[in-house]
């Protein structure tokens, strides 16, 4: 049995806002009887774009993470719903049913994502419904992702078997939450832009009375003796070792140029905090 | 054609002009100058008039379509003391929403909106003084708008509004020919090519024609290829016209040289000894930066305002859209929707400001409300706040207190980047930022009740 499957790349992602606004406009105002109830003007925010600034000024990077409904396998809402309001259909998408939900604001707690929404007005929980009104409809994606320009947003519809497959060879990631595996069917690409911490800094030099910035000087990136990483810095002198485990204590940086080592520098990693080593004046 | 039949009443004799940016100091003052843009020739630039022209009386009276001042104009706190100035004897506003500035109006004249009424246009074509927008679209679409349901309320559509005036003016039929707006736009289709490739029937039924690309031998050359290669200029474009030419038509640019300039001949002709605008481009200190000395230890951070992200200057803000709800473009806090300001940690952190507290950006020019977002993406000793806010919503006396709609053009200089041209100077602008305390805002309910007195 195929089920739908969305990937979401952070790298790709620039906080445009196209998906909340599709969302918006496919479901305010609109009921989708069987599928979900209108969502109101405001408030809710089916597809959530989260952002992550990582380091500080004026080395730092920003990403930004859509996060719908992750339409799990084991969806926590369910075992909290009565009444079977919560549905698992046979092609994967998750829905809350508009009627037999109503009054049950414990499935809005239920939900480690935070995406369930409470709609005081009809007394009723609601989420992303994938757009299953189209898909059921011959889409072939929901509107989110036909309004998203830059590709950050995608859907498959696959065995599960091959969606496995997939996510392996291409190493897409699930968001873990709550006490018990969720098994979401949203999958991230480039998750490490939220999830871990990154080393810069920058390297110059004075020449003639002027400065420079240093570009195609060797960085090496040591922790307990062991070679980590090895960077060159580009033509501002910047150098970035991405993807590094938060609060994983002491790093040691080493920096060659012409062929002579000239600074070796420590970097703290602490909590989820990224580090720099400044600017490095060789 | 219609607009050189000097007996229709659409022939403006009125030739006067006003720089929008300068409209204060007309009310004001009842005088000012500019230097508008007449893109004829290059010396169209230089060109300065004063207000009131020569003969002409004052304006007494301000018809206003649209409420944008507040959001988009520099010093915007001078537009408010314009409007309730007793040299103003009357205002009317015409707009869709009832924003800030429609307040200000004696009369008020509903419009309603593009859903509410017909017209026919080409989508990303302009018109007015910039020809083929739509080049950068790489096709065209001429698109009907149809009125899906009937003005709301008391509203009528624009050209309803100017049909009411013009018949109690006794212009009735001059200027509407005695036709509606459908019949205007059925007459613009029959007017333009359309007629060759489709029925009025079919193009109202579909609501578009998708203009196909041109046959290959139609297309216009690539821009400036001709100069690189040293022929004559062959691209379609009106401009220059052959008059602008130093020697022959359609050889070399519109320079005095004829060629790509790094001293500008033109100005040399001009204005060689201004030290504002030398004739080669040059970096000059800013008037109002880290470099004014007075002004920086009273105002220390440097304030950038550019174009909205999630909106078209005032269009599409506030509204009771849903643009509202972008994380990025409006903070609701207790039940009211902020503007932004965004602000370094190390700036933040030195006026015990967090994320999402409310703030006042302040200035010998005025002073806003936003919402906090503190944030690396921007420098220490720099905030950035878009210009662009549809609300103007003072809490005390108009024109003199602070704005929680996010209005951040109050802040910003209205002074041209230099005397000899039009020009604004928006993100030159120093600011303090600091938390909106009790005490202000005690102080603000004050100013709005006294105010409110006054006015009863």
């Amino acid at each position: 049995m195929k089920r739908w499957y969305m990937i979401i790349d952070v790298a790709k992602c620039e906080n445009c806002n196209n998906c909340f606004l599709s969302c918006k406009d496919e479901h305010c105002g609109n009921d989708w009887p069987g599928y979900a109830a209108p969502q109101p003007l405001h408030s809710h925010r089916w597809m959530n774009i989260r952002r992550k600034e990582r380091g500080e000024f004026p080395f730092i990077d920003v990403a930004y993470r859509p996060s719908p409904c992750m339409h799990c396998d084991d969806p926590p809402c369910q075992r909290a719903a009565e009444n079977d309001a919560v549905v698992k259909r046979a092609d994967g998408i998750v829905l809350i049913d508009p009627q037999k939900a109503r009054g049950q604001k414990a499935l809005v707690q239920a939900c480690p994502y935070g995406a369930i929404w409470w709609n005081a007005d009809e007394q009723l929980p609601q989420k992303c419904t994938f757009c299953a009104h189209l898909l059921d409809n011959g889409w072939r994606v929901p509107r989110c992702v036909q309004a998203c320009p830059t590709g950050a947003l995608s859907v498959q519809f696959l065995e599960a078997e091959a969606m496995q497959r997939l996510a392996e060879g291409q190493g897409l990631e699930v968001i873990a939450r709550g006490d018990e595996p969720t098994h979401p069917s949203v999958y991230y690409r480039h998750l490490h832009r939220f999830q871990a911490c990154f080393i810069a800094g920058s390297l110059a030099q004075e020449a003639d009375g002027l400065s420079e910035c240093v570009a195609g000087a060797v960085v090496k990136l040591y922790q307990d003796g062991t070679l980590l990483d090895t960077a060159v810095s580009d033509e501002f002198g910047d150098f970035k070792f991405d993807g590094l485990t938060p609060d994983s204590g002491r790093y040691s940086i080493e920096i060659e140029y012409r062929n002579q080592k000239q600074k070796e520098i420590e970097v703290l990693l602490e909590g989820d905090l990224s580090g720099s080593t400044g600017t490095i004046w060789l | 054609m219609y607009q050189r039949m000097p007996q229709l009443p659409t022939m403006n004799s009125v030739s006067q002009m006003i720089p929008r940016l300068r409209i204060p100091e007309a009310i004001l003052d009842q005088t000012c100058e500019g230097y508008p843009t007449d893109p004829k020739s290059i010396e169209g630039q230089f060109k300065k008039i004063t207000y009131p022209a020569p003969g002409h009386s004052p304006a007494k009276m301000y018809y206003k379509y649209g409420g944008s001042h507040f959001g988009t104009m520099a010093d915007a706190n001078r537009y408010a003391k314009a409007y309730r100035c007793d040299n103003l004897e009357f205002v009317v506003n015409q707009s869709i929403w009832f924003e800030g500035e429609a307040k200000f109006a004696d009369v008020i004249l509903p419009a309603c909106t593009n859903f509410e009424r017909w017209d026919i246009g080409e989508t990303a074509n302009s018109g007015g003084y910039s020809h083929h927008q739509f080049i950068q679209w790489n096709h065209r679409i001429i698109t009907m708008q149809h009125k899906c349901i009937e003005p709301l309320g008391e509203s009528k559509s624009d050209y309803q509004i100017f049909q009411e005036l013009a018949n109690r003016l006794g212009l009735g039929a001059p200027v509407t020919e005695g036709m509606t707006e459908l019949e205007w736009c059925r007459r613009l289709f029959n007017a333009s090519d359309l007629p060759k490739v489709t029925t009025w029937r079919r193009f109202l039924r579909k609501g578009y024609y998708v203009v196909p690309a041109p046959e290959a031998h139609n297309r216009a050359p690539v821009s400036y290829r001709w100069f690189a290669e040293g022929k004559k200029k062959n691209v379609p474009e009106l401009s220059p016209l052959p008059s602008d030419y130093t020697e022959t038509w359609r050889e070399g640019l519109q320079t005095q040289s004829g060629k790509l300039e790094f001293e500008s001949s033109s100005l040399k002709r001009y204005a060689p000894d201004d030290p504002e605008r030398p004739t080669i481009p040059t970096h000059i200190p800013s008037w109002e930066g880290h470099h004014t000395k007075v002004l920086y230890e009273k105002y220390p951070l440097n304030l950038i305002s550019p174009h909205p992200r999630y909106s078209f200057h005032t269009m599409f803000d506030a509204k009771d859209g849903v643009i509202n709800d972008v994380k990025d473009h409006r903070i609701l806090i207790d039940g009211y929707y902020y503007w932004i300001v965004r602000i370094n940690s190390q700036d933040a952190a030195r006026r015990g400001v967090k994320s999402n507290d409310l703030v006042t950006l302040t200035n010998d020019r005025g002073q806003v409300i936003c919402a906090a977002q503190v944030t690396e993406r921007i420098p220490p000793g720099t905030v950035h706040a878009f210009e662009g806010s549809a609300i103007y919503e003072p809490i005390g006396e108009p024109g003199a207190s602070p704005d929680r709609g996010g209005c951040i053009n109050l802040l910003t200089p209205s002074r041209n980047i230099i005397k000899r041209s039009h020009s604004t100077a928006s993100n030159t602008c120093l600011v303090e930022v600091a938390l909106f305390t009790e005490e202000v805002a005690s102080f603000a309910k004050e100013v709005a009740s006294s105010t409110k007195e006054v006015a009863a």
